[in-house]
């Protein structure tokens, strides 16, 4: 009792991490495509880990919060073994791994010889981390040591990533699959049920589950969040209504952009106010601007900046280099609002969703493009650019070539519409 | 299904080597691969629409002769990928931990394309008495960084099967590549050759053309001979004895002049026309920034302005696409794009 009092303050996610396997969620893990028992092959492969057996290390590989560190940490407590773990947080250096590692792999020591203390398990975790200047030499150093090991040797990883080849190369895999929703959902009731709150709505623990696509660690994380944020029965308002109100947030967001912010600062704190996603919120910018700024060069202005936006939004994504996002936030928010000088904003403007325009063929001419796929031997890209148009023009000039055109090419009637549009 | 299509373009596809229209160079080279019973990985190239992928296409058949069917194949590099290659790929997809926000614990796939479509292909042995398969790649290079990928496939599944590479960019293709294949380029038909295919189409649809008109379908078709084909279809509906008049009215109507149809609102400096009319284009004929961009190049150079506005024009385009490299939204570039062209189009 005692224990749980202190424990109160953890976050859920740590309180309820499963200390033995009996309380955790089965996870599923596919080797070579063939279903596995994730719990009985790696119980079999430390517990049969000599010196000299061959297999010195298993690779587990999923995505994240499904529990791939917890159920090492749950074998290590049903083993009575002890886990030592590196982590990306870890700067992972020839030098420091191996210090580490060695010891831990290597020495049974003076101390462990007499007390004959716990067994070790060797914990290599977010092992795709590895990468960069800062972790040079770290790939042969696991590799090394994985030869040498006394100890079984488990490696983590989130993706899959070329640059760990080697490792792929001696390890078995295991692709660690997301939990099912029923699962996800099974494990918060049991969470509620020991936090004591009786007054939720079954249909908030199902729209948590599906939001977050088998991750049990942001799941119980949005739990939380909820729960804990006033228990009282409107403070519960479900989550698909929270997610209902953003358009109007946005809504209100883009008119207060190009009517209300005076200076840089303005459009600074409006934004900053917001939580709506920024990757979105500038193409709202982008569709809404013209409506706002109608004089040309004004509209340059704007556009150069916003433009610029895109591009260093861009180079953040393809260089991971997150410091550039206050740039991006003060031209596409600043830049562009105060762009506008002279233009004249109409009393009422309609704020419209982003045109999302992609080069992906739409679904209703897909089935048509395929046909002609087939028959002209092109690809249903160069179909749609050359083709249709073409057999649009053919098939308006004469009724019987449209005739002739619908037999050959056995179309349906909703393919037929799409050639007299 | 070729033969009484209703669409000439389709009908008169030549269906064997010999009935290719010109280009004798290449025909001959092809035929004593033929003969040989030998080639090597070839890489054709040449302008967009001279007939490329047919060349290709008879080649192989008449190469694999009666056993082409199961060891021939045409895949086409630019075509996205469909829901059930991505359910395949699915299998082998991984999750992105690299980014934060709303990124992060997505789905990411690796690019399915030479796994799901190349590979399964040339593993398999060849069947049938012939010493390998041929695998046909359209539009090679708009696989971009993944050509890497098919250097090595091209060594270690050589022996099994021989790979065509189609491109209209060869500047694009990487140089291990272009390395290890043999480079034909394709020219476009000559007029007299020309003049006798068409020939042949009108004695059969019982049509006539004069000679100048001729002369129009031969210059404004660039030696596409599908693209005459169509035209001279289109003329036919309107009058069975062509001249340059019907030509005209119906090279008028062409669909390929949409981005053309964009510089007058430009010219006008009317911003929200033509936004709203190159995203209607877009719609339709699922283009992208890049393919934009080089049209619009294209009709700017026609066009009669003077020269130092001509050279701003393309300074702008040029800009916009070099943004586009970074940018994460072509519709922004692209606007950008237009309201410089509007501004511009406002002083003069």
């Amino acid at each position: 009792m005692e224990e749980i009092e202190k424990k109160s303050e953890l976050p859920w996610v740590e309180k309820y991490r499963p200390k033995f396997i009996k309380e955790m969620a089965k996870p599923v893990a596919k080797v070579n495509r063939q279903k596995v028992d994730l719990i009985d092959e790696l119980i079999k492969f430390i517990k049969n880990f000599k010196k000299e057996s061959k297999e010195k290390a298993v690779l587990l590989e999923g995505p994240p919060g499904i529990g791939k560190t917890s159920v090492i940490y749950a074998i290590a407590n049903d083993l009575n073994m002890q886990v030592i773990e590196t982590n990306a947080s870890d700067t992972r250096t020839q030098k420091s791994l191996k210090r580490k590692l060695d010891e831990a792999s290597k020495s049974r020591d003076m101390i462990d010889f007499i007390f004959k203390s716990k067994n070790k398990i060797i914990l290599i975790d977010e092992i795709d981390g590895i990468y960069g200047v800062s972790d040079k030499g770290a790939i042969p150093t696991v590799l090394e040591i994985m030869i040498n090991s006394e100890f079984p040797i488990v490696m983590i990883a989130n993706e899959y990533k070329r640059s760990l080849n080697q490792i792929y190369k001696k390890v078995r895999k295991f692709e660690v699959q997301p939990l099912s929703e029923e699962a996800v959902i099974k494990i918060l009731e049991k969470i509620l049920k020991r936090e004591n709150i009786n007054d939720f709505k079954p249909k908030d623990l199902i729209s948590i589950a599906q939001k977050n696509n088998g991750d049990l660690r942001a799941s119980i994380n949005d739990l939380q969040g909820l729960m804990q944020g006033g228990r009282s029965a409107e403070s519960l308002k479900n989550l698909d209504e929270l997610q209902r109100d953003t358009s109007e947030v946005i809504f209100s967001l883009i008119r207060s952009l190009f009517t209300e912010v005076k200076t840089l600062i303005d459009a600074k704190r409006l934004l900053d106010k917001s939580d709506v996603d920024y990757d979105l919120l500038y193409r709202w910018v982008n569709e809404n601007l013209p409506k706002y700024i109608n004089l040309n060069d004004e509209l340059v202005d704007a556009f150069e900046n916003i433009s610029t936006a895109d591009q260093i939004f861009g180079r953040i994504r393809k260089y991971q280099n997150w410091a550039l996002l206050p740039y991006f936030f003060d031209l596409f928010g600043g830049g562009v609002s105060l762009a506008k000088k002279r233009s004249y904003t109409p009393k009422f403007v309609k704020t419209t969703f982003p045109e999302i325009i992609s080069s992906r063929i739409g679904t209703d001419k897909l089935s048509l493009a395929k046909k002609i796929e087939d028959v002209y031997e092109i690809s249903s890209i160069e179909a749609t650019r050359t083709v249709i148009p073409f057999l649009k023009l053919l098939s308006s000039k004469s009724i019987k070539m449209k005739k002739e055109i619908s037999d050959w090419l056995q179309l349906d009637s909703k393919e037929k519409q799409i050639l007299k549009k | 299904m070729t033969i009484n299509s209703p669409v000439w373009s389709v009908k008169y596809i030549p269906k064997t080597l010999s009935e290719i229209c010109g280009r004798e160079q290449i025909k001959f080279q092809l035929k004593e691969y033929i003969s040989k019973k030998n080639f090597p990985h070839l890489l054709l190239t040449g302008y967009h629409g001279v007939g490329k992928t047919n060349i290709a296409k008879c080649f192989a058949k008449e190469f694999l002769g009666g056993s082409y069917e199961s060891n021939l194949k045409t895949l086409f590099a630019d075509v996205p990928i469909s829901k059930e290659e991505r359910k395949q790929a699915g299998i082998r997809s991984t999750f992105s931990t690299g980014m934060i926000g709303s990124r992060a614990g997505k789905k990411r796939y690796i690019h399915p394309f030479l796994d799901i479509k190349v590979k399964p292909f040339v593993q398999i042995k060849a069947i049938g008495e012939i010493p390998f398969k041929i695998l046909i790649v359209k539009n090679f290079e708009t696989l971009g960084q993944f050509q890497q990928g098919f250097r090595r496939l091209m060594e270690t599944y050589g022996s099994n099967c021989r790979i065509i590479l189609i491109t209209s960019k060869i500047s694009a293709i990487i140089d291990p590549i272009i390395s290890r294949c043999q480079i034909l380029f394709i020219p476009p038909v000559e007029y007299k050759n020309f003049s006798d295919f068409i020939e042949i189409v009108l004695k059969k649809e019982k049509i006539k053309i004069n000679e100048p008109a001729l002369r129009v379908l031969y210059k404004y078709s660039e030696g596409q001979l599908n693209k005459a084909i169509d035209i001279l279809q289109l003329s036919a509906m309107i009058s069975t004895n062509i001249n340059s008049e019907v030509l005209f009215e119906v090279i008028n109507s062409d669909s390929d002049k949409k981005i053309k149809e964009l510089l007058k609102p430009i010219l006008k400096g009317d911003f929200s026309a033509v936004r709203t009319q190159l995203r209607k284009i877009r719609r339709e004929f699922n283009y992208s920034a890049q393919e934009i961009y080089k049209q619009l190049l294209d009709e700017i150079i026609k066009f009669p302005f003077s020269k130092s506005i001509k050279i701003q024009y393309i300074n702008y385009i040029a800009d916009a696409d070099f943004r586009s490299i970074d940018g994460q939204d072509d519709d922004i570039q692209l606007s950008n794009l237009i309201s410089k062209m509007c501004l511009l189009s406002e002083k003069f």
